[in-house]
């Protein structure tokens, strides 16, 4: 079982450096649209990155991730659309702005629990949305910021501008997602989980479970101002659309048709799904939202741990879905224990030793075994 | 400061006239106790008496009524559980209260809050894997060991059988080294093979450290030490030796009355 471990481990590595290289080479040969594609991937991508962040590794749900990604378009844009300020300076000042407005958020809706977050972070996005909305003075209403340019000092990689896009896309995409992995697989990341498990008992052995649910509201919201970022420079726009309930939903469909538990591979494998659907399915039909509808359902359904899990039962055979979530539950050293996914214990799988012990098939894929 | 008010100040545990209402219910009415070295303490009383609530009320959970509690000197009739936490108060619960969806090794892990091990890695802390932390998996291997369960160390605690999570309790209660332990019925659904294992442990916990536990079986209370505390409709009745205790008459009512 110990070789079984590492051969998952090293296909993991082998997987991950194919698609690096593939991710690298893409503009050599391939389309302008199919890098807008890639490009859209990523940043909606972060979007639903960081509504999982919340729910897989604290277990709430909040629908207010596209406020972050709307503030900092906004002020991106008005920095350069009306007051003609400096790139450095304007990302900084978006980042700022909708910190500050998360931390205060963040503060406020820690103090609730499942429903009454959900609705409570409903209500933050609709005061946002209202005011880009209504603030036409400022924000052009429905028409939104248009015209806002990609700096040309940026442009490094290539004449071509849509090339530049994908590359610093690429960079911010994967440092980001670098982040969250460190962060998930840290000390932080397991407190965070000992919370979504039992927060009386986090409580009890003196941690301060309040500052720490709201360090990952921030986490979240960082992620979400990145998502913005990205989105105004490759867009050339922003507008409240961005941030309406359908948006939120969106973020939430592609996070669990990849499997909630999975903040990172699950929910970049259901963004992509989730987008490619919209495109593909909405230029054949205009009740292409009744099939995503019936996809959704049917997944939600028969797999309640998302498309991931079919991936991990792939690569880990039937029992992938046991222990805990894989790829995604933070640096390698714990990748073996990733054979399955956390919560999920299906007691009717396992196997007997031969002393007659009880014994759960992660038990062999540990972690420190899988060194 | 008065001698009488130096020797309170020195007592670990000092709880003076605490009360907490539920409603139109009494759950504990005006209880007095002192814990201190060499004073572990069992708690006995029929269903309903209010010790689970007094475990509450000395852990933080609930806010009090009215009373006072010290810790270590400390008034912490208002402090927070993290606060108390820190003053080296820890407790098990009725109904294991664990990380389900975690690890032993991870259950471990998150148990070492304040301890002597629990020292911050320095503002990297969040980036850094907690596998490459060595000085707490070192004191999780060595509360593996003593809690035999070094063969369950990667298991998911919900594959566990109730006693093994009754020893990922105890072994998540003593491994940040605590001055003060309350136990909530331990030895609650366990096999006689087990209670054996984890009687023992409590056992000598009795004689290095100071705890308080709730327990209905009093072959077992008695043998953990011999000052014995019996609570009845949120009252302290009497705190005494075994000998003491059975032969009080308003002890004896009680435990007739509920068979």
């Amino acid at each position: 079982m110990a070789g079984i471990s590492k051969n998952t481990a090293l296909l993991k590595k082998v997987c991950l450096g194919t698609l690096a290289a593939v991710l690298l080479v893409i503009p050599l040969f391939s389309s302008d649209f199919t890098m807008t594609m890639i490009i859209r991937y990523m940043y909606y991508g972060l979007l639903t990155v960081s509504f999982g962040f919340l729910a897989g590794e604290l277990g709430l749900f909040s629908l207010m991730t596209p406020v972050s990604l709307t503030l900092t378009g906004y002020t991106i844009g008005l920095c350069q659309t009306r007051f003609a300020i400096p790139f450095i300076p304007s990302i900084f000042l978006a980042f700022l702005i909708s910190m500050s407005f998360a931390a205060l958020c963040g503060w406020m809706a820690n103090r609730s629990h499942g429903v009454s977050f959900l609705m409570l972070t409903l209500v933050f996005s609709q005061l946002v949305y209202s005011l880009a909305l209504q603030w036409t003075s400022m924000t052009n209403g429905t028409t939104g910021l248009l015209g806002i340019r990609f700096p040309d000092a940026m442009e490094i990689f290539s004449t071509n501008t849509k090339v530049n896009h994908y590359y610093w896309t690429l960079i911010i995409f994967s440092l980001t997602i670098l982040l969250v992995y460190l962060l998930i697989g840290s000390s932080y990341g397991l407190k965070l989980k000992g919370i979504k498990n039992s927060e009386t008992r986090m409580a009890a052995l003196g941690y301060h479970t309040g500052l720490l649910k709201w360090s990952a509201f921030m986490v979240s919201s960082f992620i979400s101002s990145v998502a913005g970022v990205l989105f105004v420079y490759n867009t050339g726009m922003i507008n409240p659309e961005i941030m309406t309930l359908n948006s939120s939903n969106q973020a939430l469909i592609s996070s669990i048709l990849g499997g909630v538990n999975s903040v990172l591979l699950g929910s970049i494998v259901g963004t992509v799904i989730n987008r490619t659907l919209e495109l593909t399915l909405g230029s054949l039909t205009r009740r292409y939202a009744t099939i995503v509808g019936a996809l959704f359902l049917a997944i939600i359904l028969l797999m309640p741990e998302g498309l991931i899990s079919i991936v991990r039962k792939l690569a880990y055979g039937k029992n992938g879905t046991i222990q805990r979530a894989a790829a995604d539950t933070g640096p390698d050293k714990r990748s073996a224990s990733d054979d399955s996914h956390r919560g999920t214990a299906d007691q009717s799988d396992q196997d007997p030793d031969p002393d007659g012990h009880h014994r759960s098939p992660g038990e062999e894929k540990g972690w420190e075994k899988g060194r | 400061m008065g001698e009488g008010k130096m020797k309170e100040k020195e007592k670990a545990l000092v709880v003076e006239g605490v009360s907490r209402s539920f409603g139109g219910v009494r759950a504990v009415d005006q209880v007095s106790l002192i814990l201190d070295t060499g004073m572990s303490t069992v708690m006995i009383g029929p269903n309903g008496a209010g010790k689970t609530t007094l475990f509450n009320l000395i852990a933080g959970v609930y806010p009090l009524d009215e009373g006072k509690i010290t810790l270590f000197g400390e008034d912490i009739s208002k402090a927070s559980i993290q606060r108390r936490s820190e003053l080296g108060l820890v407790r098990t619960y009725q109904t294991c209260n664990l990380f389900k969806e975690l690890t032993v090794e991870e259950n471990l892990y998150l148990s070492l809050k304040n301890s002597p091990w629990g020292a911050s890695r320095g503002c990297l802390e969040p980036f850094l894997p907690w596998v490459s932390d060595k000085v707490r998996r070192e004191r999780i291997e060595e509360i593996c060991r003593v809690m035999q369960l070094e063969a369950l160390k990667d298991t998911l605690v919900l594959n566990m059988s109730h006693g093994q999570q009754r020893q990922l309790e105890l072994g998540m209660a003593i491994i940040s080294d605590p001055k003060i332990i309350l136990f909530d019925e331990p030895m609650a659904g366990l096999s006689p093979t087990e209670r054996v294992f984890i009687g023992e442990l409590i056992k000598k916990l009795a004689r290095e450290k100071i705890i308080l536990v709730i327990e209905h079986d009093m072959d077992f209370a008695m043998s953990i030490t011999d000052r014995i505390a019996v609570l009845d409709h949120g009252r302290l009745i009497k705190v005494g030796t075994p000998q003491e205790i059975s032969r009080d008459p308003e002890v004896q009512k009680i435990y007739k009355l509920h068979g």
